[in-house]
């Protein structure tokens, strides 16, 4: 009976580990043409509840693709430093002329000074349609310790040639079939202490409705 | 009455039991049994379980279950247990009715990314039509066992629709061919009429038709050599086709003046003589059906002096470029260039392989394979509406003479133009270079670029020669070497003047036959540390060896004799010595990519052709064939389609693109919707070994809208409420960068919960039951 007791006792303090950031899952526009007022919810992405939203001017375009479509940015007020987090999108009118992976990748590494090659992590991924790299690198920006956790995927060929057939795809699907990048850069040591979060972020990423098939 | 009484008793009785038990063992052990000789479970099920007398077995055992506990009546209160068992048993037997019946059974295949709510039914027929406007696919069954001139039914009987379907024909068995590029025995692609593809027999290889000559409206080339051949030596044919079209130029480097044109065919027939010398020319063609070309290259050997060899590789990094023995000594006497009307060559084999060979107007040689079975390249028009077509895209075939070249000084001008912005980073010699030409108001970029183009035409590991005319001499001669530092001015000057005084007469001799540079170093009777030790320099420690006398020349300087004033020694050489001590040379610098040329992109109408096979005894393996007649009003069109058993396949247009239709299997929608996000393959630590399949699903109750976010797994399958189950049979491709396809198994046992299961239960007490009571019956 003691025995059955113990065991008991022991089943019951056996708790899973789980994870205390809160999140909620959060919407995000795709880019316009041109007038910011075609702007509309397309993706969505779990989102830690302390990261601070920024979004873009509602009066003024995002057409250049320079511009973020969302920005976060993550305080880590014990290191005095924040990481800054943009997701970007690439709506192109054929696939040929989309930016592979690689390309965003390689730009990306010539940002840094002097980037540390033993630090570069590459590692391939695919995710609700989408597929690239992710990419992580330590070195030196603007004089100072620089980190980056970033992401460059592009929608299957597949549905690339359902959602944009020819040149009279709809703005809507258009969108859709756009290749984004996340990217997550700041501190190294902030990085780093905050990195579950970004890979929950990036890992939940991805367009609100399912993409269309035959 | 009395027969309906013995027949009565009969179906209730041991006997019959045990009759029905027999036969049910009998239908196994033959089921087993071809199932395992034909490994096909079709042919053994279709024969056995779905056998219309199987059925009759199940009812039998119902019947006889039934009427033996009916046989008991009236009832008492001792056979309780006894009609337990024969109740759960009765139970199973309809769960298994029902489930037979009212079941789903299906597989559903998802893209990452996007969803579903349709289950294929195994080895089920159906027609999917949709029309183009409005989009609404339909589906059409056909009557068992395809009758010819059968009409088909649409599933949804209250589909109107103006089309009447017929079956004109059905084959067990078949085999789907998707012809392009060859059509019966024409080759065929937009733009030019059929060509006819000419049989090559084995015994006329070297006795090739001569090529069409064809203006393609895809290029801006006014002329294409065109042929369609059909051989099974496909290679020996490409490579007599090559020799056939190439037409070789011999330039001389310094000058670039052009010595003669002759056809690479009589070249490689024979030698030629040279002013170096005898010239031998070798094809390496080497191609392989399934690698492709595996670094052709055309080889110039001097038998007198290896040194002027030149290899021109037909393809690659480095195509069109001519590679000399030695590039660190600049070009060779000699430059070779290749030209031919641009051409295509398509080569076709007896299992319809295609192999096409192009070969750009500067010589290089592109191969695209087109395998019969290949979908590569595929255009639909219009989502099939129009038809399809395959798209054949040749690179390379449009690229400017000297590409690589032009590409390289282009990048050494943009490097110097940044040298003009920030001088101070320049290295010294070219800073030298570039005071000189502020000097004499030049620009720099430009004569840094000359000097180096003029040198390295010319050959030597110096500048060799009278200095240049033009700009460039002012540019030379206005180099002030005093203006280099103080403290190192003098060494810097010396090292160079002895570096040109002594490469002055070596340089001539670097060209000869000899190819130990020590018997050279020997003949010129050179100080002994400059031979470094060693009794003998071959080749390839060349470019080494020079730099290192270079080098130690400078490291000597202050050691060395003062310099005289020697007329022969311009102030090219001294500044050509003074590049190399830095390692400038153009052929020390890293070539940029080559900037490709523009493709050519053909397209080809697909047709299907159809061919009967026998049918095969695993039926799983066989793919049906059905002819049909379709007919709309006064118009009426006939189609031949192969069954596509995952049905996303292509669908092909009929009434001019107003319809697609496919054969496939039968489709069923479920009340769920599933969004596949994530496929992954779960591997062991540090190994490729799979460990766990899983899949995150976002699945929606189509009537409530409810949504749950689910993952499954092998073995870890999804049972919603109403008894629906996805099981996870296949996830590919399994590589992490890749898009995912899954395919799920659903099925639904609609009489588990209320049959089935509850049926087992009552069995099992009933047995339990008589078991306990059988005991204590005996005890008592």
């Amino acid at each position: 009976m003691h025995i059955l007791f113990v065991i008991f006792m022991i089943l019951c303090s056996c708790t899973k580990q789980e994870s205390t950031t809160s999140h909620t899952w959060e919407h995000f526009c795709c880019r316009d043409e041109g007038d910011p007022l075609q702007r509309i919810p397309l993706y969505r992405a779990k989102v830690p509840s302390h990261w601070t939203r920024k979004n873009p001017d509602l009066k003024i375009s995002i057409l250049d693709s320079t511009q973020p479509n969302v920005e976060f940015i993550i305080a880590a007020p014990h290191l005095n430093e924040s990481i800054y987090v943009t997701v970007h999108t690439f709506p192109t009118d054929t696939i040929e002329k989309r930016i592979p992976p690689q390309a965003q990748i390689n730009r990306w590494k010539k940002q840094f000074i002097d980037l540390d090659p033993t630090s570069v992590k590459i590692v391939p991924r695919a995710r609700g349609g989408f597929s690239g790299l992710s990419f992580y690198g330590e070195g030196i920006q603007h004089e100072k310790e620089h980190a980056v956790l970033a992401y460059s995927m592009e929608i299957a060929p597949t549905h690339w040639a359902i959602l944009q057939p020819n040149e009279r795809a709809s703005f809507k699907q258009k969108q859709m079939a756009a290749s984004y990048t996340i990217k997550a850069q700041g501190q190294p040591e902030a990085l780093r202490s905050n990195q579950n979060e970004i890979f929950m972020f990036a890992n939940s990423f991805e367009l609100i409705e399912e993409i269309p098939s035959r | 009455m009395s027969i309906l009484k013995s027949l009565y008793h009969f179906i209730g009785s041991l006997y019959f039991a045990l009759l029905l038990i027999a036969s049910t063992a009998l239908f196994a052990i033959v089921g087993t049994f071809l199932e395992s000789t034909t490994d096909s479970h079709l042919y053994a099920a279709r024969l056995t379980y779905e056998n219309t007398f199987f059925s009759f077995l199940l009812w039998g055992y119902f019947l006889n279950i039934l009427i033996s506990a009916l046989r008991r009546y009236p009832f008492k209160k001792h056979h309780l247990f006894f009609l337990l068992t024969h109740l759960g048993m009765l139970m199973m037997l309809a769960g298994i009715f029902v489930k037979t019946h009212f079941g789903v059974q299906g597989n559903m295949t998802i893209l990452e990314g996007a969803g579903s709510d349709k289950i294929y039914l195994a080895n089920s027929y159906a027609l999917y039509v949709q029309k183009k406007d409005p989009p609404f696919p339909e589906l059409y069954t056909f009557k068992k066992h395809f009758p010819r001139y059968s009409p088909l039914r649409p599933v949804n009987s209250s589909f109107q629709n103006s089309l009447n379907i017929t079956l004109l024909d059905y084959t067990p068995h078949s085999q789907e061919s998707l012809d392009s590029w060859v059509k019966g025995n024409k080759l065929a692609f937009f733009g030019i009429k059929p060509l006819p593809i000419l049989q090559l027999s084995t015994h006329s290889e070297t006795e090739m038709p001569p090529f069409f000559q064809v203006s393609l409206p895809q290029s801006k080339e006014p002329l294409w050599n065109l042929l369609a051949l059909k051989t099974e030596t496909i290679a020996s044919v490409a490579e007599q086709a090559y020799i056939q079209s190439i037409q070789v130029t011999f330039r001389e480097s310094a000058s670039e003046k052009k010595l003669f044109k002759v056809s690479l065919a009589s070249l490689l027939k024979a030698p030629i003589e040279t002013i170096k010398g005898r010239l031998v020319t070798r094809l390496d063609f080497s191609w392989d059906p399934e690698k492709g070309f595996l670094s052709p290259a055309l080889h110039f050997q001097f038998l007198d002096n290896s040194k002027e060899n030149i290899t021109v590789a037909l393809d690659g990094e480095n195509a069109l470029q001519n590679q000399y023995t030695l590039p660190i000594l600049g070009k060779g006497t000699f430059e070779v260039e290749l030209s031919t009307l641009p051409t295509l060559l398509f080569l076709t084999n007896s299992v319809d392989d295609l192999f096409t060979f192009a070969f750009n107007s500067q010589g290089r040689v592109v191969f695209i394979s087109n395998r019969s079975e290949q979908l590569d390249g595929l255009i639909a028009y219009d989502d099939g509406f129009l038809g399809y077509s395959r798209e054949m895209k040749i690179p390379f075939m449009e690229e400017t003479d000297n590409a690589r070249d032009t590409a390289l000084l282009t990048s050494l001008r943009t490097k110097f133009q940044e040298g003009n912005r920030f001088p101070d980073q320049l290295a010294p010699p070219l800073k030298l270079l570039y005071q000189a030409c502020l000097e004499c108001h030049q620009d720099f970029a430009e004569a840094a670029l000359a000097f180096l183009d003029q040198w390295n035409k010319q050959g030597g590991w110096l500048w060799m020669g009278d200095l240049p005319k033009e700009k460039l001499k002012e540019a030379l001669e206005a180099i002030d070497w005093q203006s280099l530092p103080p403290d190192t001015f003098s060494d810097i000057q010396r090292g160079c003047y002895w570096n040109a005084k002594l490469f002055e007469r070596l340089d001539p001799l670097l060209r000869s036959p000899e190819i130990d540079l020590i018997v050279l170093l020997k003949k010129l009777e050179w100080p002994e540390f400059l031979q470094m030790n060693l009794s003998t320099c071959p080749l390839e420690m060349w470019p080494e060896f020079l730099q290192a006398i270079t080098l130690q020349l400078f490291a000597t300087a202050h050691h060395l004799p003062e310099m005289t004033y020697t007329p022969s020694i311009s102030s090219a050489q001294l500044l050509s010595a003074y590049f190399r001590a830095y390692g400038i040379h153009l052929s020390q610098i890293q070539r940029p990519s080559l900037p490709l040329g523009k493709p050519l992109l053909l397209e080809s109408m697909l047709s299907p052709r159809h061919k009967a096979l026998t049918p095969k005894v695993k039926l799983e393996d066989n793919t049906p064939c059905i002819a049909l007649r379709f007919s709309k009003g006064d118009r009426q069109e006939e189609i031949v389609l192969s069954y596509d058993k995952t049905g996303s396949g292509l669908r092909w247009p009929i009434f001019d693109g107003e319809y697609v239709v496919r054969f496939q299997p039968l489709l069923q929608e479920i009340p769920y919707r599933l969004r596949l996000r994530e496929a992954r393959q779960i591997n062991y630590a540090s190994s490729q070994q799979p460990y766990s399949y899983e899949s995150d699903l976002i699945v929606t109750d189509k009537h409530s809208q409810s949504i749950t976010e689910k993952s499954i797994s092998m073995n870890n399958v999804y049972e919603t409420w109403d008894g629906y189950r996805f099981y996870l049979s296949n996830i590919s491709p399994s590589d992490p960068g890749s898009v995912k396809r899954i395919q799920l198994v659903v099925n639904k046992d609609p009489a588990k919960y209320l049959m089935t299961y509850p049926g087992t239960i009552v069995m099992l007490l009933g047995i339990l039951g008589l078991f306990f009571k059988k005991k204590k019956d005996n005890k008592t």
